[in-house]
């Protein structure tokens, strides 16, 4: 008999599941997993939290995921806290022996650990907050297994599959995650970082995306796993998320400076966010023209990724609309636009986000040479700057 | 004692000008890690304060310039929201929490102070949409509804981050027996079929 746990932690774990089912599938926009959140979260009680188990921290991390997909960033941020300190308080983050623990749940805790690591990182960086300098981790990454491969009773883990399956995203999001927090320390430490490091950083990243396995590349086709090709894109979205991030501080301090976007060195910092960017924006266009795929849990990174990399060439129209290169960004920020506004159709963040970069930039699409010269600007070399 | 505590609070105060850290450092206590500087006072942005001085707003100090009243936030109201979940779209700043230098929020209010952007866009209508199910109550309490939304959870979500086992959850949500190894399974079916 496999009872549901008694710690309170069911209630708001099950209900959770269901709004997070729902929010990620194709009716997401039916907004159903507004119920299933509110009874989740009226199931909450402080008594709750002065308990410990691990289905209680698979509750508050995937409250905390869901809070921050449905918007409210700082609660998520709180939530995740709160089940950062239960898991190390319930050891997720070490490896237990046999004679301690089944192999299964030493398993499945594995997962829940990195789960929760992948998340914590990824928000940290999303909002520019600390990163967690975890010391004394010693749980291993879990296996690239399916969770058929898993039964209660196993005795011994069997091998990882050379396949696609349930944990092959978390295991490679955990490494990327790893060389995302440097990246994050990096950025924190000063505002305008040393180029040689990010570059450095960035050519991990690039190391990391070639050594993926060659199930989980870009173009990697096989129907039988085509619940995977999601999760794939979206990892890769992702690794150039970060490659934009690293460089940015360059294009802002040319900014600062009002120095001429100069774009012909392929290895400066605005070089590299730019083509990091391109690179991003025409891999989720593509993507998203060429799939039938339209489900919540798509369409949250897609519009996500799509616009911080949108913005790129955006900063770059924005403050040298007469460069020689801007015909190619308005190129691709009319690319974007477009999904943008396509997506929108089912994330109304997404909608928003399309409205502000059309109030931004919509006038320069749309007359791109009538634009109104600002005061004679200081400095060096002055680029025409038109002030919206 | 009043002339040694003096020093000794002088002593205290230009270490902090020169690194930036707080003041609870022991002095002499070696053994302490070191704290990371303020990034408002780290060596590279004390050179720009200088270089540039008088030359344009400084992005840097304005992040956190943002009046620290204004970075609580109230997310309980399910009407409307200020914040978004990706840190990129707020252009006010307000109620958003800190937004740290990473973070597209960032990027706004950098091209904000460099004069790229305008502040407060007025035109821009934001969306404050309540959203509620637009689905009926019956359909959302329904069984079937139910598990249909389980069923999306293992499969667009599950697939990335596998943070329950779905035999086992599965199990426990319907209170039966979970997936044995087959061999036991077998046993099983055997023992029950022999029963029969």
């Amino acid at each position: 008999m496999l009872p549901k746990p008694k710690d309170g932690s069911w209630p708001v774990l099950f209900n959770i599941v269901l709004a997070i089912g729902a929010y990620s599938s194709e009716i997401s926009s039916q907004n159903a997993d507004i119920h299933f959140y509110r009874q989740a979260f009226q199931s909450l009680s402080l008594s709750t939290l002065q308990r410990g188990s691990l289905s209680l921290v698979q509750a508050l991390t995937l409250m905390a995921n869901y809070l921050q997909k449905r918007n409210k960033p700082n609660s998520g941020f709180t939530f995740l806290g709160l089940a950062m300190n239960m898991a190390q308080g319930i050891g997720l983050h070490r490896e237990f022996s046999e004679t301690s623990i089944s192999t299964f749940t030493m398993e499945i805790r594995r997962r829940v650990w990195w789960t929760l690591f992948i998340f914590d990182s990824g928000a940290r960086l999303t909002f520019g907050r600390p990163t967690l300098n975890l010391t004394g981790i010693n749980t291993r990454l879990p296996r690239n297994l399916d969770d058929k491969d898993l039964s209660v009773d196993l005795d011994e883990l069997p091998p990882s599959k050379d396949a696609p399956t349930v944990t092959s995203s978390l295991i490679w999001q955990s490494k990327l995650a790893k060389l995302s927090n440097i990246a994050n320390e990096r950025l924190l430490e000063s505002r305008l970082p040393q180029l040689a490091t990010m570059v450095a950083l960035e050519d991990k990243i690039l190391l990391w995306q070639k050594t993926l396995p060659a199930y989980m590349q870009a173009d990697f086709y096989d129907p039988d796993f085509e619940e995977f090709h999601v999760p794939r894109m979206v990892l890769l979205w992702r690794s150039m998320h970060i490659r934009i991030v690293i460089h940015r501080p360059f294009v802002l301090d040319q900014i600062r400076r009002r120095a001429t976007f100069d774009l012909s060195n392929p290895n400066s910092g605005p070089s590299r966010c730019v083509d990091a960017a391109r690179e991003c924006i025409l891999s989720i266009v593509n993507f998203w023209n060429s799939s039938k795929s339209r489900h919540g849990a798509l369409i949250w990174y897609a519009f996500y990724w799509l616009v911080t990399a949108t913005f790129v060439p955006i900063t770059c129209l924005l403050y040298d609309p007469q460069h020689t290169a801007s015909s190619d960004w308005r190129q691709l920020v009319e690319m974007s636009k477009t999904v943008l506004d396509s997506l929108g159709a089912f994330e109304v963040t997404a909608l928003r986000a399309a409205q502000i970069i059309d109030d931004i930039v919509g006038k320069t699409l749309r007359k791109p040479f009538q634009i109104l010269r600002a005061a004679p600007i200081f400095g060096k070399q002055t680029p025409s700057t038109a002030k919206y | 004692m009043e002339i040694s505590f003096a020093i000794h609070t002088v002593e205290v105060e230009s270490q902090n000008a020169a690194q930036g850290t707080n003041p609870v450092r022991q002095l002499g206590d070696e053994t302490q890690s070191a704290w990371l500087p303020d990034p408002r006072v780290s060596s590279e942005s004390a050179s720009h304060l200088t270089d540039e001085a008088g030359f344009g707003p400084l992005n840097e100090h304005d992040v956190e310039l943002e009046r620290a009243d204004a970075l609580e936030w109230d997310e309980s109201s399910d009407l409307a929201y200020t914040a978004d979940g990706i840190g990129s779209l707020s252009l006010d700043g307000k109620g958003i929490g800190y937004m740290g230098p990473q973070s597209g929020n960032a990027l706004l209010r950098s091209l904000q102070a460099s004069s790229i952007l305008l502040r407060n866009r007025e035109n821009i209508s934001i969306p404050r949409i309540s959203p509620e199910p637009l689905l009926s109550e019956d359909l959302i309490h329904s069984t079937t509804f139910r598990n249909k939304c389980l069923d999306y959870y293992f499969q667009y979500f599950s697939n990335a981050y596998p943070i329950l086992h779905e035999g086992y959850f599965r199990a426990q949500y319907a209170g039966r027996e979970p997936l044995l190894d087959i061999s036991e399974m077998l046993i099983l079916m055997i023992r029950g079929a022999t029963e029969a």
